[in-house]
């Protein structure tokens, strides 16, 4: 057996046997996939409830409604009242009323829309919904095709792919907490007195590293499918999926295990930078939630990447071509920390 | 003293130089120790033993001087490092592998397989008294047990250059006994030792000859029997002794 597998076949005996990071690793992500996956209303997330006050009657304020109720918006029809009041009790996004006259565009009264503050993006995509609605107005009969598998069909649909990616994060974590408990127990320094280069050392590592998580990710995304009926639209790009998101947290893992001088420091840093991803890349709150500028911030997280990887191959199924973005971005962080890590593990030997 | 300790020395140190920081820890140390001799490295706190055996041990580099193993220059090398055993001073083992997968482990990083990995892993279990307890973990054994185990993954290899760097801290007079004698039957299958120890019974029951250090120098090298006429060792190895 090679140093490099012998190094990595030590380091998942040593993960196996660690019952802190198996919690983290597979516990943690599960009790997430559960917790959310039953907050998650079956597919209502994606839309966007709206109140709405129709004083008009017409055609042509039905048909206005019907044209700005694409992609994702919902009106409940209620008195406008009521949609007030459903938009201060955060059932609704916002309430519209549109007001006797509407019709007749020359003698109506503006349509009143009344957005919940709290909910700004939300409502901003509400207010280009009903733009499009009135330019559309009544007399172009709108076509509307729904796109087969985009919209997730439960909650755990939703809740999965962040929770492998909290798997990932969970295996990392664990990865560099062994990293540091070698720099305090002195084997660390047994293995750079052995007879192997450092990059062997690294390799070693990383194969663990990318083992470790295609098996964690793998053993989820089965639960998955066996107890929660998540779909798997793409079975060719799920493996891609899969490998390019342990590739990545392996190069992580790699630049993590260097990121400080003493084993407080490196154990601050990753978990602060692991956490951070997490926030910032939808694996606590969901992207599609977000305000405008943090999907933004968000490209800088690996987590995004992962997560849209993930959905993309289950419930979403995309064909490959369209996978290939979000992996090659997995890759890119990926080969770009282990380059990193490698670098500074030179400099500190 | 073993007659293999008049073959050519297996381990050189000339002139070596070395910084840690702005101290100079190692200045300009020449050293050597034969097939079959085991050479104490003795010194109080701070003298530069440790940071000497890490240049043995290729672990650092001498910003001067050379280190020869077997008459092979640079121990940073994979083919150098092969021939060295090296058991630091904290006790290095995995808590959570068996003793018997702990030595698996440093056999195999040392090029050991098949017939000849199983032998020198029983050889291993049997010098740390393990062989009965081989498929434990060392999370299980007593601190002894585990700096017994932690000497003999770095003799697994059967290494013709040995560095223990204090082995006995934590290890009662019996086992120590045990793990002195492995020491001393080492040494009689021909390798060299460098043993550093703050114990001076120790020193003279294994060691042929003492090299001490003082502030990164070598301030005396002389067989142990010698050198306890001339030095006052016990002072020497508290740390309040003259040179």
């Amino acid at each position: 057996m090679s140093p490099a597998l012998t190094i990595a076949q030590k380091d998942l005996r040593l993960l196996v046997r660690d019952k802190g990071a198996l919690f983290w690793a597979c516990v943690f992500p599960l009790a997430f996939a559960l917790l959310f996956g039953a907050i998650y209303p079956h597919g209502a997330s994606t839309k966007i409830i709206v109140a709405a006050s129709d004083e008009d009657r017409s055609e042509a304020s039905s048909g206005m409604l019907t044209a700005a109720g694409g992609a994702g918006v919902t009106f409940v029809h209620v008195s406008a009242a009521e949609g007030e009041a459903r938009v201060r009790r955060g059932e609704a996004v916002a309430a519209i009323r549109i007001p006797p006259g509407f019709s007749q565009l020359s003698a109506g009264r503006p349509i009143d829309l009344a957005v919940d503050p709290s909910r700004g993006s939300e409502g901003a995509y509400v207010e280009a919904a009903l733009t499009r609605g009135l330019a559309n107005g009544c007399a172009v009969p709108l076509s509307r095709r729904s796109v087969a598998g985009t919209a997730p069909r439960s909650g755990f649909e939703l809740a999965f792919p962040a929770a492998v990616l909290w798997g990932l994060i969970g295996c990392a974590g664990a990865f560099a907490a062994a990293s540091m408990a070698e720099r305090r127990s002195g084997t660390h320094l047994r293995l750079r007195a052995a007879p192997v280069r450092l990059h062997t050392l690294l390799v070693g590592k990383l194969i663990a590293v990318v083992v470790a998580c295609t098996v964690d990710a793998t053993i989820l995304v089965l639960i998955a499918r066996v107890l929660f009926d998540v779909r798997i639209e793409r079975f060719s790009g799920l493996p891609l999926a899969i490998a390019s998101c342990a590739i990545c947290f392996g190069g992580l893992t790699v630049l993590l295990g260097v990121l400080g001088r003493t084993e407080q420091a490196v154990g601050g840093a990753a978990w602060a930078t692991l956490l951070l991803m997490a926030m910032i890349g939808g694996a606590m709150v969901p992207l599609s939630v977000m305000p405008e500028w943090m999907r933004t911030l968000s490209s800088a997280s690996p987590v995004k990447w992962g997560i849209m990887a993930l959905e993309g191959a289950t419930f979403r199924g995309l064909p490959t071509r369209e996978l290939l973005p979000a992996c090659f971005a997995l890759l890119a962080f990926g080969l770009a920390s282990l380059a990193s890590g490698a670098f500074l593990s030179r400099r500190v030997a | 003293m073993s007659n293999l300790c008049r073959m050519s020395p297996s381990l050189v140190a000339r002139g070596v130089k070395r910084r840690l920081g702005t101290n100079v820890a190692v200045d300009g140390v020449d050293f050597q120790v034969g097939p079959g001799e085991v050479v104490a490295l003795l010194g109080p706190n701070g003298a530069g033993k440790t940071t000497l055996m890490h240049l043995f041990a290729g672990v650092l580099t001498p910003d001067e001087g050379e280190i020869t193993v077997d008459g092979l220059t640079d121990p940073t090398r994979p083919e150098v490092r092969a021939r060295v055993g090296f058991a630091p001073q904290a006790t290095a083992v995995y808590d959570e592998l068996s003793a018997e997968e702990n030595l698996v482990f440093f056999a195999r990083l040392h090029g050991l397989s098949g017939a000849r990995m199983r032998d020198r892993v029983e050889h291993g279990l049997r010098f740390a008294g393990l062989f009965d307890r081989r498929s434990h973990r060392a999370s299980t054994f007593s601190g002894g047990m585990r700096r017994r185990l932690h000497v003999a993954t770095a003799l697994v290899h059967a290494p013709s250059v040995l560095l223990l760097d204090e082995p006995t801290v934590g290890v009662d007079a019996n086992a120590r006994g045990h793990l002195l004698d492995g020491v001393a039957a080492h040494r009689d299958q021909g390798s060299a030792i460098v043993y550093a120890s703050h114990h001076l019974d120790e020193v003279e029951r294994v060691c042929d000859r003492a090299v001490v250090l003082s502030l990164g120098r070598v301030i005396a090298d002389a067989p142990v029997a010698d050198l306890g006429r001339t030095m006052d060792l016990e002072a020497l190895l508290r740390g309040s002794g003259a040179p």
